[in-house]
């Protein structure tokens, strides 16, 4: 359940999320087991964001509209 | 005499006191068109100082700091103006020139009055407020680029996008970005991206940027169109403008959600940079990692101190006390279990001795006999064994069956009398 959400998370979350947890880490008041389920869940997102970071591929679309109106999207070039 | 035939002689006091009688009455109030050139604003004062010329003359000309900040534009060299004003002369230089109360630009300085005044507008409508801009996404998935497909703008844009964050889509929008339908090309793609949106024929869009490359202010006109601004505005996604260079402001710039001086930089304004994001997560891994690993020691360390605290072993120290109490106690227990035991026992021999004494066996012994006769049954007249005995006499008849116990054996008598 928790690898899923991890998995469907934008860049932006998971890595807003790395920040967040690594503030609570920061802080006096987590627990161990806290501490131990926080680590375990940075390092998922952690490989997560690197995974994603190092096969990126920029995608460029072209978004045209016919004279009726329709839409087409396709690759540009 | 000879005073008379001379020349009046003026000083030269005198004579620019007369000038600037003469001038500033009879040009107390003069409409005056001609190009501005050699403009300068007094950095401290703030007044203006120019010249205004046509093709064959030129005249100075003041605008004080009290006028001119009413300007809506700032006047540049070149630009075509009337001037509604007076004719001053500056007595100390002996030099006259125009006082200008208004200014009016002429040409295309009225392009950039039109600017100022829907500037102003759009401002006072609160179009430009702080409070009205939306935050651009920090890591945008999806973003359009509304621009000419053909040009270096768009290249520059897709190069820098690419090196900087290569994980985002970019989606093209082709506008026309200059010329007559201009303006509504543009209003257009920003509806129907946000129509696409809607429809989710295209992914949700973090961010758009609306460029166009440099160019004269005129090429540059479209961005300062009213109904672009107010579809700008309305827009709920984020946009951000990026027209001209750097020195080019427009309407546009002010109403979006961001300006970026040229479309490169918004290139590099939308996206973060790939590289500081491998750093972060390089430091986050080594911090996570390093975190984790000092609670882990403190806590370690902590039960080592509590194990040893004075206060975690005084249970221990307790239980021990019991301990030695009820070893104590038992100790105790057992040596008067085993002092009753004994004492009981030396009472039992004694009474075991004095029972001796008294035992029929031991008076057998001493000479003493038992008489025993046999038990009638008064109704069976029947006859038993010796067994009852005899402790009086009289309870013998003569002739009457007795057994005797002595100490060694049995006899048999009978009475004889």
């Amino acid at each position: 359940m928790a690898r899923k959400n991890i998995q469907t998370k934008t860049f932006e979350e998971s890595f807003s999320r790395l920040e967040k947890i690594l503030e609570t880490l920061e802080g006096d008041d987590c627990t161990l087991e806290e501490t131990i389920k926080l680590y375990e869940e940075g390092l998922t997102l952690t490989k997560v964001c690197y995974d994603r970071l190092n096969n990126a591929e920029l995608r460029i679309k072209e978004i045209n509209k016919s004279i009726k109106g329709d839409t087409e999207i396709k690759d540009y070039k | 005499m000879m005073q008379e035939n001379l020349p009046n002689i003026l000083t030269v006091s005198e004579l620019n006191s007369y000038i600037k009688l003469l001038l500033e009455e009879n040009f107390s109030f003069v409409h005056l068109i001609g190009e501005i050139s050699n403009f300068k604003v007094h950095s401290a004062s703030g007044h203006y100082y120019f010249t205004l010329k046509d093709e064959d003359s030129q005249i100075s000309a003041v605008m004080w700091n009290s006028r001119n900040s009413a300007l809506l534009f700032t006047p540049q060299d070149g630009i075509q103006v009337v001037i509604k004003g007076r004719i001053t002369v500056y007595g100390v230089r002996g030099s006259y020139q125009v006082e200008a109360w208004e200014m009016i630009p002429q040409g295309a300085g009225d392009l950039q009055l039109r600017f100022e005044q829907l500037k102003q507008k759009l401002f006072e409508e609160g179009l430009f407020d702080e409070s009205q801009k939306q935050p651009i996404p920090k890591y945008p998935e999806n973003v359009v680029i509304v621009t000419s497909r053909t040009g270096a703008v768009l290249q520059d844009f897709i190069k820098i996008t690419k090196r900087r964050y290569p994980i985002i889509n970019v989606y093209l929008y082709h506008v026309q970005v200059q010329g007559s339908g201009a303006v509504e090309n543009i209003i257009w793609a920003i509806k129907d991206i946000e129509k696409l949106c809607r429809f989710n024929e295209i992914p949700k869009i973090d961010t758009i940027v609306i460029a166009r490359g440099g160019g004269s202010p005129e090429d540059l006109w479209t961005f300062n169109s009213e109904k672009l601004a107010r579809a700008i505005f309305a827009c709920k996604i984020p946009i951000v403008s990026a027209v001209g260079h750097e020195i080019d402001y427009t309407i546009c710039d002010f109403v979006s959600d961001l300006r970026a001086p040229t479309p490169s930089v918004a290139a590099e304004l939308i996206t973060p940079n790939i590289e500081e994001l491998i750093e972060s997560l390089d430091k986050f891994s080594y911090f996570c990692r390093s975190f984790v690993q000092n609670k882990f020691d403190n806590l370690r360390n902590s039960i080592r101190e509590i194990q040893k605290s004075y206060y975690f072993n005084r249970p221990k120290d307790t239980i021990y006390g019991f301990f030695q109490q009820l070893d104590e106690v038992s100790k105790g227990i057992e040596i008067a279990v085993k002092g009753k035991f004994s004492n009981l026992k030396n009472q039992v021999k004694l009474y075991k001795r004095t029972l001796h004494h008294v035992s029929p066996d031991n008076n057998l012994k001493k000479g003493y006999a038992i008489i025993r006769k046999k038990i009638e049954l008064d109704d069976l007249r029947l006859q038993f064994e010796f067994n009852k005995i005899v402790t009086r006499a009289s309870y013998l008849k003569k002739e009457e069956e007795v057994e005797i116990e002595f100490h060694d054996n049995k006899k048999q008598a009978k009475i004889i009398k």
